[in-house]
């Protein structure tokens, strides 16, 4: 039984467990104390002072302020009203005045605080800061006018990512959030997780867009126009919509790509059986000769280039296999062009994803066959939302479609991706079965699901052999596994990262949860079980079943790790010089 | 051997404020020198305020230093004739001397300076080779640790500090034995002791002073410290542009460690304890201890909230006690003379003494040590001088940045803790800047709002922005383009800062301008109303004119007016375009006939 | 590694050093090296002794620097401990001032009193500015 403390909040006794911040105990007798800086499990700077309350004759920060056996709290007193209104009144004076154009409008932090706390007039008004937008990262735009320097992202880089890309730069009201020596994000340490814009209470930093350009492309009648969804975006996509969080909207989601305008509807899943079948392919020719073990994950646009920038000596144990949708999109512009006879050339790969990082991964040229990139755009659901918004679609309202054939099939080993564990769990679902010579009896791996940072498991084989497993998401996890690594502290045979904490449910693309709601759900488990619920109603579950997948190896690929499949479907990375602001 | 230097100093006042004087003074005795074929052999030097306003004008002639007061034309010849070619002082010209005092002092301790300062912090500085560790020895240096180690238990070591009354010297007030006492009472075998150097007031130099003239006084007080709360580790935080500080640290760190006054088992008693220094890059919000403790952790110096205190959770999350360089030079003649005999010096509730810097409008700058209690009074007119030229005192302004500025009818005032508080200043870290009747209030107000926001760190909002407007409305009123409004304004907000931020920075940046507004309210409203500025500093509200009954038409200001705002024919009065003037003041300083004023 | 006794027998070796009082054995200049000091050229002072007195044969002087006594507006402030006498404080030196005062009084005994202190009425009349030579 945990230590309990009693106090007083507005008159009413509080008793909480000992360390229980005011801001929480408040929670529990149904005061929501205003709050911006503050982001549970990321950031309490008490930098903004939103949150202040009176103890005793001080006004402090209740997000920060543990609570002390007989402390008198008063959360509603004409000074901390004042207080509060003042604080808001100062960072509204000081940011962008541009609600109507910006693409947070309705979900932005500070405009709802400004609603709430009754601001209706500004009393003090001055000189705003200038700063030039930070558009050149392939990923993330930075607006700095806009910015209200509560540091979630800098806590989020530096703490959940260890990637420490940006930080506080300047004094005082020339601070910035900013990159070292001021460079661009795009030549910083910079891995374009996005997991910045998630944390983001205002619209200080949001992806690049390509929403115009997809447009473009789809009134281009020259243009076969192909899009893919990823499997995170389809227990998502709904949030934007006012569906509750969780809620699986695969069927309405196929609907309304078709009514953008889409010319063929395809499942990244098809994508995701085909990298287990290539990955576990390589992961199984490893497991024999022994050698470059432990191998890893390439999926994750974010952690290779962390593999790349940071540890640049285990390049060789990443998994050569290209990332699902780039895998899927050499395959729509080699195999679907000839099968359906059109001009490589013509058809434009858009991939729907979670993900920013994606963004940055679509331009690299690594990825590309004849210099034709393998994807042409990258949307994020975000996106993806604000067009079949654009067009008024009622997507609650939305009867289910279904995707195209010959790559609208996936299995459940594909859906899984979309969480973490879930790479994992399906190549093992696979690689277990071509090693063993037999079928699995459960296939549900449990213990590479759920939230925990660094998710080990032993998988023994019938003739006794084992593959050693390490799941990681979240890159701070990562960088101790990978120091473990280096000193060779721990020996694994497969290790799957996901650079964003929960994986791509929870993606740097996703909906924005406000702060206010991620105090209260956890949006990642809400996320990850509608991303297993599909897994249980796919009619097939291993990649290796997937009879599509079967059918492109006979056609057209020969066998995994074919000398057409490396062609297609394998890349190679390049060591990256970076600062770093640690 | 080269005879004594001849120099005649001559102070006609012309400067300072009358115009009683003639400043013909100067030609003339020129004049004489060269009629007598002095001129190459004496120096003579025309000297600005002397501060003996009421002899004017005043010939000294050196090397005897003989005093010449209410000096005529005709005593000019005399002094020439009688005491330079003859060698003998004109008596009857001399001041008597009952009236005006003037002797030769040899050593400096002797003069009114330092007559009514008590050295305590200051005690060695000047006086011993900061150098020199056996220097230190010799004047007791180290037995109050050597008596602390092997007379006292660390219980008995705070029960001292306690009772001795000493208090924080770095702005908050803090006492010194609670603080060692929260961190005694940590179960946690590593803790922390931190020196406080990073002085940052603007016109404050106590620290830095103590530091280059006494380092081993701090040594000695952080080794005690730490034996007090079970501290092994100690830290000295102090300004990188502090050079000089920095390199007799070192110097005497090392000196220490091979005594063994540093290191494992000090004087042979088993108690470790060792000391190193880490550089601040000069912002001055690591003042403040959380920012100070991020700093020495390698990150940006920013504060948190308070609590945890640092007694409590401190650097790298371990109990630490911060103390200030002046408050830690203090212990050691706690311990050798007795917490009683130290809190016998000052008040009721402001224990012992402390130092100043005095600067701004007073004669004697520099740095003094007085005992709690003497009043304002007493260290700016007694020990400080007075002010300069005869000009009238107007405010102090104490506690830098932090603190207020403190008008006339409170001189009487004892200097303490709370009674600065109550005046809406506070003690800071000892600056005082003493402003005579020309300096206009709100332009004060201005100056510190400017350090400030630009020492914020910009990590709170109030702070980060709520300066910034501050500034601005201030810019505004000493532009002349204040408003009432804009003065409830600055009470509100001001009001509002204080409160709503996160550290001692943001929560006193309003100070000046709220105890301006309090004292000086009609130089606010004769801003705004009158569009002026009565001790005519804020440029835009000046005004140039010429006086036409003054002026003989020479044409020297339009000549070197650097706008060509002045017109006007040779031999006839001038004209001043006040549209075009940008007031930069050229033409009354050339001006040979006193025509141009300002209103 | 010194012991407490050791305290003692080295604060005895060294009372004489810091003795302010005309009881003092050895001769003892002391320059205001603090920030002050520097600033207003006492480093070139501290050359000139020890240029003069290091290894000297006709004299025995400890050169040495002080700290800041509070008055740096009269810097570089020197103090002359002579055996015998007084101590005396000289203000605003420079080299050329100090060669005199080695001269003069170090090596003549006559103290140099115009770069003495200079009091008239609690004024202090060496820190004039000067308007014009």
């Amino acid at each position: 039984m945990a230590e309990l403390v009693k106090f007083m909040i507005d008159g009413q006794e509080v008793e909480v467990e000992k360390g229980t911040t005011v801001l929480e105990a408040a929670k529990s007798v149904g005061i929501a104390i205003p709050t911006l800086c503050y982001l549970k499990g990321i950031s309490q700077t008490s930098g903004c002072r939103v949150c202040l309350v009176e103890a005793g004759p001080k006004l402090l920060a209740s997000c920060s302020l543990v609570a002390e056996p007989n402390m008198q709290i008063k959360t509603n007193t004409q000074k901390v009203r004042s207080a509060r209104k003042t604080v808001v009144e100062f960072l509204l004076s000081n940011h962008k005045e541009e609600c109507t154009l910006c693409s947070r409008t309705g979900n932005c932090e500070l405009q709802s605080l400004s609603y709430d706390l009754k601001i209706d007039r500004m009393h003090y008004t001055g000189r705003r800061k200038e700063v030039a937008l930070d558009d050149v990262s392939p990923s993330l735009v930075r607006d700095q006018e806009k910015c209200v320097l509560c540091g979630r992202c800098v806590a989020v880089c530096k703490n959940t990512q260890s990637v420490s890309a940006i930080g506080l730069i300047n004094r005082g009201f020339e601070t910035v959030v900013g990159s070292p020596f001021g460079r661009s994000l795009a030549e910083s340490t910079c891995i374009n997780c996005g997991q910045c814009i998630m944390v983001c209470p205002v619209g200080a930093l949001q992806e690049r867009e390509s929403i115009d350009d997809v447009w473009d492309a789809i009134a281009d009648p020259q243009k076969v126009v192909v899009v893919q969804t990823a499997p995170a975006v389809r227990v998502a996509l709904g949030e934007e919509f006012g569906m509750p969080i969780g809620t699986r909207v695969t069927g309405k989601m196929v609907s309304a790509l078709r009514m953008l305008g889409f010319d063929k509807v395809f499942d990244t899943d098809f994508g995701a059986d085909l990298t287990i079948m290539e990955e576990g392919t390589e992961l199984i020719t490893r497991l024999t000769s022994g050698e470059q073990l432990p191998l890893m994950t390439s999926c994750c646009p974010g952690w290779v280039k962390f593999v790349e920038g940071q540890f640049p000596d285990l390049i060789p144990n990443l998994s050569s296999a290209k990332s699902p949708h780039e895998m899927e999109g050499a395959i729509i512009k080699s195999y679907f062009a000839k099968k359906m006879n059109v001009n490589p050339q013509d058809i434009v790969v858009v991939s729907i994803m979670p993900c920013v990082g994606k963004k940055y991964e679509q331009q690299r040229e690594e990825l590309s066959v004849e210099g034709m990139q393998d994807v042409d755009y990258v949307l994020t659901t975000r996106e993806l939302a604000r067009m079949i918004k654009q067009l008024g679609i009622d997507f609650v309202d939305l009867k289910e479609g279904e995707f195209d054939d010959p790559f609208g099939r996936g299995s459940g080993a594909g859906v899984i991706f979309g969480a973490t564990g879930g790479v994992a769990e399906a190549a093992l679902r696979t690689v277990y079965e071509i090693l063993a010579g037999e079928e699995l009896d459960t296939i549900e791996y449990t213990a590479v699901r759920g939230l925990d940072g660094i998710k080990e498991n032993e998988l023994e084989l019938p003739n006794g052999q084992k593959i050693r497993t390490a799941v990681i998401h979240g890159l701070a996890n990562a960088r101790k596994v990978m120091d473990h690594i280096r000193k060779g502290e721990k020996n694994y045979d497969f290790i799957e990262v996901m650079a964003c904490p929960g994986g791509c449910i929870a993606g740097g693309g996703q909906p924005i949860v406000p702060a206010k709601v991620r105090s209260k759900v956890d949006v990642r488990a809400l996320r990850a079980k509608a991303i297993y619920a599909e897994d249980v109603d796919m009619p097939i579950r291993k990649s290796h079943k997937n009879p599509d997948i079967k059918r492109i190896y006979d056609e057209f690929l020969g066998e995994p790790n074919s000398h057409v499949a490396h062609e297609l479907l394998h890349t190679h990375y390049k060591a990256k010089t970076q600062s770093s602001n640690e | 051997m080269a005879t004594q230097q001849r120099q005649i100093v001559v102070s006609d006042g012309i400067d300072c404020h009358a115009k009683h004087a003639d400043k013909n003074i100067v030609k003339m005795m020129r004049r004489a020198l060269t009629k007598n074929n002095l001129a190459d052999q004496i120096e003579l030097v025309r000297a600005g305020c002397l501060s003996l306003c009421e002899f004017e004008p005043v010939v000294i002639v050196y090397p005897e230093g003989i005093v010449y007061s209410h000096v005529t034309a005709s005593d000019v010849e005399a002094i020439v004739k009688e005491h330079l070619v003859a060698g003998t002082p004109v008596e009857r010209l001399i001041a008597p001397e009952n009236e005006l005092r003037s002797e030769r002092i040899p050593a400096i301790d002797n003069i009114p300076f330092f007559k009514d300062q008590v050295r305590i912090a200051l005690r060695n500085c000047g006086m011993i080779d900061p150098e020199n560790i056996d220097e230190y020895i010799a004047v007791q240096g180290y037995k109050a640790l050597a008596k602390v180690l092997t007379t006292m238990t660390p219980d008995q070591v705070i029960d001292e500090m306690k009772k001795s009354g000493l208090r924080g010297r770095g702005g908050g007030g803090f006492p010194t034995g609670n603080k060692w006492e929260f961190a005694a009472k940590q179960d946690n075998t590593v803790k922390y002791m931190i020196c406080n150097g990073d002085e940052g007031d603007p016109g404050a130099f106590m620290d830095r002073s103590v530091l280059e003239s006494d380092p081993h006084s701090v040594l000695e007080a952080m080794t005690i410290g730490g034996y007090a709360i079970g501290s092994h580790q100690g830290f000295i935080y102090v300004r990188a542009e502090y050079p000089v500080a920095v390199e007799r640290l070192q110097l005497a760190i090392e000196q220490a460690r091979t005594y063994g006054l540093l290191g494992d088992n000090i004087l042979g008693t088993g108690f470790a304890f060792d000391i190193d220094i880490r550089l601040g890059a000069g912002a001055f919000v690591c003042g403040e201890e959380t920012a100070l403790i991020n700093s020495i952790e390698g990150k940006r110096g920013m504060p948190n909230p308070k609590p945890p205190f640092p007694a409590v959770s401190g650097l790298w999350g371990k109990p630490t006690v911060i103390n200030n360089v002046e408050t830690l030079a203090s212990i050691p003649p706690i311990f050798l003379r007795g917490a009683d005999w130290f809190s016998s010096i000052g008040t009721e509730r402001s224990k012992g003494t402390k130092v100043f810097a005095l600067g701004g409008n007073i004669n004697h700058t520099g740095l003094v040590e007085v005992p709690m209690g003497t009043t304002l009074r007493q260290v700016i007119f007694d020990i400080g001088g007075g002010i300069p030229k005869g000009k009238k005192f107007k405010a102090v302004q104490t506690g830098g940045p932090s603190g207020g500025c403190i008008t006339e009818e409170f001189l009487d005032t004892p200097i303490e803790y709370d009674t600065l508080i109550k005046l809406g200043s506070m003690m800071g870290s000892g600056g005082m800047i003493i402003m005579d009747e020309d300096t206009c209030m709100v332009d004060v107000a201005r100056f510190y709002l400017d350090f400030t926001k630009d020492e914020s760190c910009g990590k709170c909002s109030p702070c980060r922005i709520g300066t910034v407007r501050l500034l601005e409305i201030l810019e505004k009123i000493t532009m002349g383009k204040g408003t009432m409004d804009d003065l409830d304004a600055l009470r509100n907000l001001g009001e509002q800062i204080k409160v709503a931020s996160l550290c001692g920075l943001g929560q006193t940046a309003p100070n000046p301008v709220l105890s301006t507004l309090n004292y000086f309210y009609d130089e606010y409203v004769a801003h705004v109303v009158e569009k002026r500025c009565p001790a005519g500093v804020c440029k835009s509200l000046v005004h140039y004119e010429i006086d036409a009954q003054a002026c003989k038409g020479c044409g020297v200001c339009a000549k070197n007016c650097p706008v060509e705002a002045i017109t006007g024919e040779i031999k006839s009065a001038h004209l001043i375009d006040d549209d075009l003037c940008i007031r930069c003041g050229t033409c009354a300083d050339v001006c040979n006939f006193d025509a141009v004023a300002t209103h | 590694m010194i012991t407490i006794e050791d305290l003692d027998i080295i604060a005895q070796k060294t009372k004489d050093r810091i003795d302010q009082s005309p009881a003092r054995t050895v001769i003892r200049i002391a320059t205001c090296m603090a920030t002050g000091g520097i600033a207003a050229g006492s480093q070139a002072i501290m050359d000139l002794m020890h240029t003069r007195f290091d290894g000297s044969t006709d004299v025995e002087v400890q050169v040495v620097k002080k700290g800041c006594v509070g008055m740096c507006r009269l810097d570089p402030l020197v103090d002359v401990l002579v055996p015998g006498n007084e101590k005396v404080t000289y203000v605003k030196m420079d080299k050329e001032r100090m060669q005199r005062v080695i001269e003069e009084h170090i090596l003549g005994g006559q103290v140099v009193a115009e770069y003495t202190l200079h009091v008239a009425n609690d004024h202090l009349l060496n820190d004039y500015t000067v308007l014009e030579a």
